[in-house]
């Protein structure tokens, strides 16, 4: 990385000095996270100690016993925790691949095939992502529950689902927005009919985003709390539930197992965080904000 | 506008060789239709999932329902919009709840802001840099409220014992009511700081350069430099994300219900999370359907007001 | 019938009339320039030939077929786009593909013609790479490869040169006449630059608020203005167009323009165009046929030199008249100075002369 004397250096460049500067305050920043993932590298008694310890031998066994248990027999048994990961996996997995084949092909149409109130319909699907989950939640719980759909996997998927789809849809739309529109008019002088100019032409220069917004909603879906709590069941659990129930016991917390769940949980969001940098602005606003 | 674009050529073809061969297929292929057809699965997943449930939830709010009871619940009218509305608790959790949203939206205004100024630059490891400090907003509630709890505890927790330097006795943050909402607010505060940042940031590093080069040969002060020409491409992004905290803080139930269950007492539960003890524990289910709709329009009358200025900028280019 | 022909074709945007009835012919190997200034409609009718947009009134004939309700697709038409909207993740050989596939051609054929277009355009090297990898230079190359390739009803171009700097204008302005004139096919051009216009054109189309002014021959158009809009938007710089009065119409006609008075001969001096005396009309005089005298006189105009413009070869006077601004260029400035008193002939035969409503009196002179 090439940078000059401070004597000539361009306005808002700086050198290694500001990144100290910079790297002490994001350190101390970030202390929260670091401190819990150092909890998840100490034995029980490290854990515990006070003082608190901030140099220590590191272990390994609080992320073998997110896993596996001992036996009393000395077998190692898989944790429910396997489960909990699979689960979120897959559900987030899933309803984000649903969401985002309906949202697409309706972020396609309300951006290139505007309907009478266009925007009243924009307004209403951004309005369902924003209300409090709590609004919807006791209908859908009595829903669920008439309708058998509580604690199966075709429940939480349909609800994650339809929880991602407002997303999908505004981050979408705002990718086509972008689009030059003249490209389009041109594959059609070309002979394309409607659908080939949208699979061959405007959806390849949308991949990144599209890319960029399944993995946005696949972090929403990773993190929901609420929903999961109401409507899992003890086989569709996700992570955020389960560690939630953690947290509730009452023995006293075993903090080493927990941060080594919370460490592992966090490793897929630290990802996508450093990769999805450019497109963060327009995920944590809906596509309402590009730039 | 939209007419300028593609979708004239949509119309053009309405009376073309598509329509012609008959069948449901080349029906449903018809240009008019596109539009609504590409919709259709959207709405209808919407419909089923969020306007259903809501127009059902609105429905309870005029009767006397309880979801644990078999009795055949009858019309109440308004009695239970009249109930929240005047109960006393309901306007105390509202007070909570805007304690909370005020102090946690102005510490990450500030915050937001001050971690912008310093992202401003350009410098070496900035982009690694960035992740640390933009990583919180990305997390789930549940793991932030799970290392607060862990800095909070008061035998092994961080806070406690460097308090407990000074003082020599224990501090246990969560004991009183006022401490309870202070951490709460850091822990909300500390999760969005940077959602504001990013916003801010987005206006500092919109401002051309030249507009900075100029202002240096016309020797403006930087106070002067910062309130002519830097301000103006931040304001609407910092209102718009005030606006934005507002929403999301307003609903906040996560890392009350996960730090404190909204004790001790009842000094840090939110209006979600009574909604959710009235619906759930309590088994109001009518009155909390109520209640939930006065959470529902103060939010709806937020995001109008947030798309309006979103709409505006945008037409500002 | 063949080419393009426009009959009486409207585009209404709600209550503003982008688009108003506008007809004309393009013959089979002729290449037609829409000139005018920015929304005068010419882009929405272009785009109306193409199908892109829906005609709200009149027909559209292309190889003499009724095409008014086909859409885009159905029409075989090929256009370069302003933004040249080359398929960004196509490399170069497949955007240059991508509308013989439409055709149906073998891969055989399509390689053939591929190689063909390269060598015309000269863009063998850069065939593999991805558009955001060309120069402007090469990216209007592609977009007009991407026209010819095809044989089609008719071309149209949108600004094809507008992105492009000076020089590499000039150089593709004849690349793309050479071309064209090899393909004997209607084309249409749309233009806002006058030179492109006057210089790619067989004929102009001069459009101002959605209608047609003037159609002509480039020369015709810039020797003979329908009206006082396409006198004063053809030529650079402007053609001086001064007020003034009738005030002889024995023998010759004169005409008062404020202390100066201008007597035409040749054609316009013939009685039969209804002049009266005392009728306002105006004058219009190229800068370029102007020629200075020592004192005023009969056919002379006087006034203060304002300001000496020094082109290189010529020099341009801005001379302050009683009637309005003068502009005239001289190739000799020896003992001009600001300030000073200077006449200026204009050349019998250059003047043209118009009515109050605008439009030109008289024919050729």
């Amino acid at each position: 990385m090439a940078y000059r004397k401070a004597a000539f250096r361009k306005p808002g460049q700086a050198g290694w000095l500001y990144s100290l500067v910079t790297g002490v305050i994001a350190l101390i920043y970030f202390f929260p996270v670091l401190w819990m993932i150092l909890t998840a590298f100490k034995t029980r008694s490290d854990a515990l100690a006070i003082p608190p310890k901030l140099f220590f031998t590191p272990t390994l066994d609080n992320f073998k016993s997110v896993f596996f248990r001992d036996t009393q027999a000395g077998d190692a048994v898989a944790t429910g925790f396997v489960q909990y990961f699979v689960n979120s996996a897959f559900i987030g997995g899933s309803s984000v691949i649903l969401a985002l084949i309906i949202g697409t092909l309706a972020a396609y149409a309300f951006s290139r095939y505007p309907l009478k109130g266009n925007d009243t319909y924009m307004f209403i699907i951004l309005t369902t992502r924003m209300l409090p989950p709590i609004v919807v939640i006791i209908p859908i719980f009595l829903m669920f529950r008439v309708t058998g759909l509580s604690g199966s996997y075709i429940g939480i998927i349909l609800l994650y689902t339809a929880f991602n789809l407002p997303f999908s849809i505004w981050m979408m739309k705002s990718f086509f927005d972008d689009l030059n529109p003249e490209i389009e008019d041109s594959a059609r002088l070309d002979g394309s009919n409607d659908w080939k100019v949208f699979f061959r032409i405007c959806l390849p220069q949308v991949l990144a985003g599209l890319a960029a917004t399944a993995v946005f909603a696949l972090i929403l879906t990773w993190n929901e709390f609420l929903f999961a709590l109401l409507l899992t069941g003890s086989d569709t659990r996700t992570v955020p539930v389960a560690m939630a129930n953690t947290i509730g016991g009452e023995i006293g917390v075993d903090w080493g197992l927990l941060s080594a769940i919370v460490s592992l949980f966090l490793i897929p969001v630290f990802i996508v965080t450093f990769v999805l940098q450019k497109q963060l602005l327009r995920g944590v606003t809906f596509g309402t904000i590009r730039k | 506008m939209a007419d300028l674009n593609t979708s004239g050529a949509g119309a053009v073809s309405g009376a073309g060789s598509v329509a012609k061969s008959g069948g449901l297929l080349a029906w449903l292929n018809a240009p008019e239709r596109r539009g609504p057809l590409l919709v259709a699965p959207a709405l209808i997943t919407l419909f089923v999932m969020n306007i259903f449930p809501l127009l059902w939830s609105f429905g309870l709010s005029f009767f006397n329902y309880r979801a644990n009871r078999l009795t055949v619940p009858s019309f109440k009218g308004l009695d239970n919009y009249e109930k929240v509305l005047t109960d006393p608790v309901v306007w105390e959790r509202f007070q909570t709840t805007g304690i909370i949203v005020g102090a946690s939206v102005t510490l990450q205004l500030i915050f937001g802001f001050l971690l912008a100024l310093l992202f401003a630059k350009t410098f070496p490891l900035r982009r690694i840099l960035l992740m640390l400090v933009l990583a919180p907003m990305m997390l789930s509630f549940v793991s932030v409220a799970i290392f607060f709890k862990l800095f909070y505890d008061p035998t092994l927790g961080l806070l406690s014992w460097a308090i407990g330097l000074f003082t020599g006795e224990p501090f246990i943050l969560l004991a009183t009511p006022a401490g309870s909402i202070a951490a709460i607010v850091i822990a909300d505060a500390w999760m969005w700081s940077p959602f504001v940042m990013l916003l801010v940031l987005a206006g500092l590093v919109s401002v051309p350069t030249y507009l900075y080069e100029a202002a240096e040969i016309d020797r403006a002060s930087p106070w002067r430099r910062f309130r002519t020409i830097t301000f103006p491409y931040i304001k609407s992004l910092l209102l718009l994300a005030l606006l934005f905290r507002t929403i999301e803080t307003f609903k906040l139930f996560d890392l009350s219900f996960l730090i404190t269950g909204g004790g001790p007492g009842a000094s840090t539960e939110t209006v979600a999370i009574y909604a959710y003890r009235l619906g759930f524990q309590f088994f109001r289910t009518s009155q909390a359907s109520a209640l939930a709709y006065l959470i529902l329009f103060v939010v709806i009358v937020l995001t109008s007001i947030y798309l309006y200025i979103v709409n505006r900028r945008n037409e500002e280019g | 019938m063949s080419g393009i022909s426009l009959k009486s074709i409207t585009k209404q945007f709600g209550d503003l009339t982008a688009v108003d009835a506008v007809t004309f012919d393009v013959a089979d190997d002729e290449v037609l320039c829409l000139l005018g200034p920015s929304g005068c409609g010419k882009t929405t009718t272009l785009r109306m030939i193409a199908g892109l947009e829906n005609a709200t009134d009149g027909e559209i004939y292309l190889s003499g077929q009724d095409m008014t309700h086909l859409p885009a697709r159905a029409r075989n038409v090929a256009m370069a786009f302003q933004f040249y909207a080359l398929y960004p993740n196509l490399t170069v050989s497949d955007n240059l593909a991508y509308p013989l596939h439409a055709e149906g051609d073998s891969t055989a054929d399509i390689a053939a013609k591929l190689r063909d277009i390269a060598q015309v355009l000269q863009m063998d090297h850069v065939l593999d790479r991805f558009p955001h990898q060309l120069s402007e230079g090469e990216k209007q190359r592609v977009a007009v490869g991407r026209c010819i390739i095809r044989r089609p009803n008719c071309f149209l171009f949108d600004e094809p040169l507008s992105r492009l700097d000076v020089q590499l204008r000039e150089e593709m302005r004849s690349d793309i006449k050479k071309v064209l004139s090899g393909l004997s096919r209607p084309t249409v051009i749309v233009t806002h630059d006058q030179l492109e216009a006057m210089t790619m054109g067989d004929r102009i189309a001069v459009m101002r608020d959605g209608k047609v002014e003037q159609i002509g021959a480039p020369q015709d158009v810039f020797n003979n203005p329908a009206n006082i809009f396409v006198a004063g938007f053809i030529g650079t710089p402007q053609m001086n167009l001064v007020g003034g009065i009738v005030s002889g119409i024995g023998g010759a006609i004169a005409v008062s323009i404020g202390q100066d008075v201008i007597e035409l001969t040749g054609e316009l001096a013939q009685p039969g165009h209804g002049l009266k005396l005392g009728d306002a009309v105006t004058l219009g005089m190229r800068p370029r046929s102007a020629s200075l005298e020592s004192e005023s006189g009969q056919g002379i105009l006087s006034g203060t030199c304002e300001l000496i413009e020094p082109m290189g070869a010529e020099t341009l006077l801005r001379i302050a008249h009683p009637a309005g601004q003068i502009r005239a260029i001289v190739t000799d400035r020896q003992g001009l100075k600001e300030g000073g008193t200077i006449h200026v002939r204009f050349a019998q035969g250059s003047y043209r002369l118009f009515h109050a409503d605008g439009n030109r009196i008289g024919d050729m002179v």
